[in-house]
């Protein structure tokens, strides 16, 4: 898809104009882990999970919030 | 996906060691062969090598039955490999099959990655990733397989519905729902646990156990969702595995067909076999009259006659009477009234006493009368023509029921060694199953409906602790944050992207029929939910009931615009696709190969069409020909149409 109405596309302009506090590399993590493992449902929850995981993982020392509205 | 070489090593007639190379990233390959010398048997070298099976006309083959004959009988040993390189994401593959009838395991797949072999395990999730094998009907394909995108127009046809169902995967529709899905179950677990610190938390004790008897209620039907959509999988799965081997039965079920319909109408048959009967019995005591007939006729003939002779001699007798007893009284003519000499009305008196009398010829006339009734009423009793039909009807009943028994014969003749009980069985399973299926899909929509009420609740109580301003371990307040935007994300792409995607397949379909079709009024194509296609013409009507070739451009034009909207693309292998397209739309359809896919791989028998046409309409996109020679029956050579 060259024309910006791809699955990736649609999917970034989205987070970047209604989800920017949404981290891209996340989302694309995400979407890439779905589409390549379409055939293998328990391997692609598990590697949501890792994904999200390790994402908090990374960014929640830096936020140090107390209250869900930190965006 | 780029392929490099598929190597062949005792295929099918396919003897010894033979390949192909694909040398450029783009291009169209095309592959000559006459009937018989192994275009389809290598259609099935490429699905072999990618996906481990081999498909026969309508179902699985036994590998067994492609090895090669001169190998097997040389050896002894029913074997064969074959190896494929390509190229993904940057990385050299070599995917290496191997069958054999005497080891154990009889398959053996070794796929290495930059020349390093994968462990099975992850060999399989490799595969699976790079080239997904419920996809491969959009990558290998023959004419026959391009009729059932026809389906999809069909809402109603189960065929249509999995097809569906394909596509939305292969466009990356089912990748967001798989997302949507997991990342809701993530957050699930989020909420569950956010519950449980909550309540620690005094004011906000009552909500986090409201937020945690919601979670548990809504746990219950996702798992209830699931293991209903595992069952759906499983029951799915078996429907397909049922359909294959039905499918290996198909001349079996077709003849089973005919014999029920054959064998219905033979009880239907009987049924008026026994009436015709029945009506004929009635009639039967009478049968002794019928030899009475011709008799009864002849003597009935001359009753009527004597009678009708009776009838006149009665009239002058009558007559007769009359004038006697006026000339008794009056010396007058009794028809002119004029006087009468003497000597006349003495000759008149004595003819008038001469006749018969009346009476007795009454007597007469009344007895022919009575024998006429009598034997008038024994004819009518007869009813001959009745019983004339009754017969010749059931003649006919006995003869088609005879023709009818000789085809049943000729049916069960036809099903010897075929496992009659076996297939009734799989089509009686075939039928539960699609009724369950049925069931289990409303099942899970309610069930879902149910999930996204509780959802609604789960939201407005988060809504509620969000506002008590409460702690909870901030790794986790981020993680329900996050994992709630994902998911609204998602959803919000999902819409979208399904939007889109109509629009872009329609329009990307389009732009290879205009390029394909002769017919210039065909304006372009539009597509339906479920991505049907129709043809639409330049007044903007819906063109109904185009002919078969038409549907032939509709659907390549369908699988190119999947490829250019898919996020899985691939190398196409199409084996033979022009079945019901004309010369002018052969010529035209492979002048748009290039667009259909980056690299294209066409088998075609030689004539299928004009060469030095293609040659020119390709130009550069034309990456190499090879011509399959025939050695033997047994062995088929690849050779570049140069050597």
């Amino acid at each position: 898809m060259t024309d910006g109405n791809g699955l990736h596309e649609i999917t970034e302009r989205l987070r970047a104009e209604e989800f920017p506090g949404v981290d891209k590399q996340l989302v694309d993590d995400l979407l890439n882990a779905h589409v390549e493992l379409q055939e293998d449902r328990p391997q692609a929850r598990k590697l949501t999970e890792q994904i999200v995981n390790r994402w908090i993982a990374r960014h929640v020392p830096t936020v140090g919030v107390d209250t869900g509205e930190d965006q | 996906m780029r392929l490099r070489t598929l190597t062949a090593e005792n295929f099918g007639p396919y003897y010894g060691t033979q390949r192909i190379e694909f040398s450029r990233d783009r291009g169209v390959w095309i592959v000559y062969g006459r009937n018989g010398r192994g275009k389809t048997t290598l259609l099935n070298a490429f699905r072999y090598a990618l996906y481990g099976k081999i498909m026969g006309r309508k179902a699985e083959r036994e590998p067994r039955e492609l090895a090669n004959r001169a190998h097997h009988s040389q050896n002894s040993v029913a074997e064969f490999k074959t190896v494929l390189e390509f190229e993904h994401d940057g990385r050299e593959y070599k995917l290496t099959r191997r069958f054999s009838d005497v080891d154990d395991p009889k398959h053996v797949t070794v796929l290495e990655r930059e020349g390093t072999p994968l462990p099975d395990s992850h060999a399989v999730r490799e595969l699976s990733r790079i080239a997904p094998e419920s996809l491969s009907q959009f990558f290998l394909f023959d004419g026959e397989l391009l009729r059932q995108y026809e389906d999809l127009r069909d809402a109603d046809v189960d065929s249509g519905r999995r097809m569906r169902e394909e596509v939305d995967r292969l466009l990356g529709v089912r990748a967001l729902e798989n997302a949507i899905s997991d990342l809701a179950e993530l957050h699930r677990g989020v909420t569950r646990e956010k519950a449980k610190q909550l309540q620690g938390e005094k004011k906000a004790t009552n909500l986090a156990t409201a937020l945690h008897e919601a979670s548990d209620i809504r746990d219950r039907l996702f798992e209830s969702k699931r293991s209903l959509s595992d069952e759906l999988a499983a029951k799915e799965r078996r429907l397909r595995e049922v359909e294959e081997a039905l499918g290996r039965h198909e001349a079996a079920q077709h003849i089973l067909g005919q014999l029920d319909e054959a064998r219905a109408q033979l009880t239907s048959l009987e049924i008026s076999q026994n009436g015709a009967r029945e009506a004929l019995k009635e009639l039967a005591e009478d049968v002794w009259r019928v030899a009475l007939e011709p008799r009864l006729r002849e003597r009935l003939g001359e009753i009527s006659r004597d009678l009708d002779m009776a009838k006149e001699r009665r009239a002058e007798a009558i007559v007769h009477r009359r004038t006697r007893l006026h000339l008794e009284s009056n010396d007058s003519c009794p028809v002119c009234e004029r006087p009468m000499d003497t000597p006349t009305r003495e000759s008149v008196l004595q003819r008038a006493d001469s006749q018969a009398d009346a009476d007795q010829i009454d007597r007469v006339v009344a007895g022919l009368q009575r024998r006429l009734e009598v034997l008038q009423g024994v004819r009518d009793a007869t009813q001959t023509q009745l019983l004339a039909e009754r017969e010749r009807t059931l003649r006919q009943i006995d003869l088609r029921v005879e023709e009818q028994r000789e085809d049943i014969e000729e049916l069960e003749n036809r099903l010897q060694g075929i496992d009659e009980t076996e297939v009734r069985k799989r089509q009686r399973e075939r039928d539960q199953l699609k009724e369950l299926i049925g069931q289990l899909r409303r099942d899970i929509e309610a069930t879902q409906q149910q999930i996204e009420a509780q959802d609604v609740a789960i939201g407005r109580i988060n809504d509620q602790l969000s506002q008590l301003k409460v702690s909870v371990d901030p790794a986790l307040q981020r993680k329900d944050v996050m994992l709630g935007q994902l998911h609204e994300l998602f959803n919000a792409a999902l819409t979208a992207y399904q939007d889109s995607l109509l629009e872009r397949v329609e329009e990307e379909a389009s732009k290879l029929f205009t390029e394909v079709r002769s017919e210039p009024d065909y304006a372009h194509l539009r597509i339906r939910d479920g991505y049907g296609l129709t043809i639409v013409d330049d007044r903007g009507d819906e063109v109904i009931g185009h002919s078969a070739g038409y549907e032939h451009l509709i659907a390549l034009s369908l699988i190119a615009a999947l490829q250019r909207c898919s996020p899985v693309q691939g190398p196409i292998v199409m084996d033979s696709p022009f079945g019901r397209l004309d010369e002018e739309h052969t010529r035209q359809v492979v002048a748009a190969l290039p667009q259909v896919a980056d690299q294209v791989v066409l088998l075609a028998f030689e004539g299928e069409f004009d060469r030095d046409a293609a040659v020119d309409a390709l130009g550069s996109s034309l990456a190499e020909e090879y011509v399959l020679d025939r050695v033997s029956s047994e062995h088929t050579r690849i050779r570049t149409r140069e050597d």
